[in-house]
């Protein structure tokens, strides 16, 4: 053990990377639009990037990932935090109508609530090998990697959340690691700044757009290695059952600007509609 | 100063029937029917105009299910591909009465359509379809039109229509019955929209009103018309042009926001 994270040298990384792990086995997430932009769902043993800022709907999307993967395709799953109690999670997860104690019962799903400075220091073995053994689980959520940024230097952050992706991958685990970022109003942001993209496999990133006076959130996939997703903006919701992912934004530009606007056909289209269309709505 | 032209044109046309000769009176000095100009004027003023309010109204109907949007889509779309068509024809391949045909039969066609949608704006009917259907609804109905104006054309050319000009004689009483019909609903759908313009102060609808009374207009000089290329034909087809350039402000004014 180096002190502090994890061991460098791992042989069952070394035959993980050797099995491969990019034949196309796909983990379905369970919400279908989602998968349908994942082209069929996150690749097997991937480490996710779920980046987004407070109020995004991560943490909703993380349980949701791990419920369906418990429900619709048998996948026991580990649910690991830093930041919010047990209790809190299992009351808001049974307000969207997941009952995470009855998951838990049936040894189908643990939740996991540490320290990060404990996980940095005794390491993810000691921490968490013990519950995916038990499960045995094959999905696991981390909320949140930032949470780690707190107890280590900057420069260090990145090689501890390389040890923690090694670790999981290792595990054959596929997971979803949280990541908190600040969007102030409609402004864009980037995970790319952290230092993270690099190590993980796929991005799916939340975010908060204003268009016409309402707040909307936009959820889009940045990266997704070995594999083709859908390149557009979708519209997502987070609904008493959880995340529910809608349409693209198609009729609009400059999303990720933080400033989007109608595209000029459509600007006028709807103008020409409210011209013939809404008028006569007046009527009735 | 839009509406500015339309008594004009009435005017002109009243004073053209009081002051021209018979049709075998009428000398080749008073005709100009120079076949490129033709072609090249219904297709820019009338065709290419026509396909742009189809285009918009096609994106507008996709956006909000209102049938009126696809009905307007559809009498465009109508209008503007048997002009283009019926044009050419006329004038290059020598198919007069196919030409006269195909133009005639489907300015009736758009007259209904816009008839039609203009009485819905004034019923308290649901006329929105849902968005499911909506892309499929707007191919079926663009590409009915599509179809259904080919078959025209093919009909027309073979002789299977009834004749709607014969040279030497002038026009068939089936033409004027299409076209005096189609002239009548242009009336009746621009009174409709110019009701709505008045209510609801709406410069698209304005425009769209003028374009269509225009139209009406321009049809309406056939019927006083002494040979095809005389001052009254030329005042009729300069008002559906101008009714063309009025269509085109009506889009000029969405693409500019105006409501």
């Amino acid at each position: 053990m180096t002190a502090p994270g994890f061991k460098i040298e791992n042989p069952r990384f070394e035959q993980f990377l050797s099995r491969g792990t990019r034949e196309g086995v796909r983990v379905k997430t369970g919400i279908v639009e989602l998968d349908e932009m994942l082209r069929g769902g996150f690749m097997e043993g991937d480490s996710v990037l779920l980046a987004g800022s407070a109020g995004s709907g991560k943490t909703t999307l993380a349980l949701q990932y791990l419920v369906n993967g418990i429900t619709q395709f048998g996948e026991p799953g580990v649910y690991v935090t830093f930041e919010e109690l047990p209790d809190q999670i299992y009351r808001d997860a049974r307000n969207l109508g997941w009952d995470l104690r009855s998951l838990e019962e049936a040894n189908k799903f643990k939740l996991v609530c540490t320290s990060p400075n404990l996980l940095l220091e005794s390491g993810a073995e000691n921490i968490l090998d013990e519950v995916i053994k038990e499960l045995p689980a094959k999905r696991i959520a981390i909320d949140s990697l930032s949470h780690l940024g707190m107890y280590v230097e900057e420069n260090q952050l990145r090689q501890e959340a390389y040890r923690l992706v090694r670790h999981l991958k290792t595990r054959e685990l596929s997971s979803l690691l949280l990541w908190e970022v600040h969007q102030t109003g409609g402004s864009s942001f980037t995970v790319a700044e952290v230092g993270l993209s690099f190590l993980v496999d796929c991005i799916v990133l939340l975010k908060f757009v204003e268009i016409e006076s309402s707040i909307k959130k936009a959820l889009v996939i940045m990266k997704m290695r070995g594999s083709d997703h859908d390149k557009r903006l979708r519209e997502y919701e987070i609904t008493s059952h959880g995340v529910n992912v809608s349409a693209p934004f198609t009729h609009y530009e400059g999303i990720m600007t933080g400033a989007p606007r109608r595209s000029i056909t459509e600007e006028t289209a709807n103008s020409w509609a409210l011209a013939f269309g809404k008028n006569k709505q007046k009527h009735s | 100063m839009g509406a500015v032209p339309l008594p004009v044109f009435i005017g002109l046309i009243t004073v053209f029937d009081i002051i021209l000769p018979g049709p075998a009176q009428l000398g080749s000095g008073l005709r100009f029917e120079p076949a490129y100009l033709n072609a090249i004027l219904y297709t820019v003023f009338i065709s290419i105009t026509s396909f742009l309010v189809a285009y918009i109204s096609l994106k507008s109907y996709t956006q909000t299910g209102s049938v009126v949007l696809l009905l307007l889509g559809s009498a465009a779309l109508a209008w503007g591909s048997t002009t283009i068509v019926g044009t050419w024809l006329a004038n290059f391949l020598g198919m007069l009465n196919a030409g006269i045909t195909i133009v005639n039969t489907g300015g009736l066609v758009a007259s209904i359509f816009h008839v039609t949608s203009g009485s819905l704006t004034s019923t308290n009917a649901s006329s929105e379809s849902r968005p499911k259907i909506r892309k499929s609804l707007s191919l079926l109905a663009y590409m009915g039109v599509l179809s259904s104006m080919a078959f025209l054309t093919l009909s027309s050319i073979e002789g299977l229509v009834p004749p709607f000009f014969v040279l030497g004689v002038g026009q068939t009483p089936l033409r004027v019955a299409v076209v005096g019909s189609s002239a009548a609903l242009f009336a009746v759908s621009s009174l409709l929209f110019g009701r709505l313009c008045f209510s609801y102060r709406s410069r698209i609808l304005y425009w769209y009103f003028l374009a269509l009374g225009m139209t009406s207009v321009g049809l309406l000089a056939i019927f006083f018309g002494r040979a095809p290329g005389d001052p009254i034909s030329w005042t009729g087809r300069v008002a559906q042009f101008l009714g063309g350039v009025y269509f085109l402000i009506a889009v000029r004014s969405a693409v500019l926001g105006d409501r």
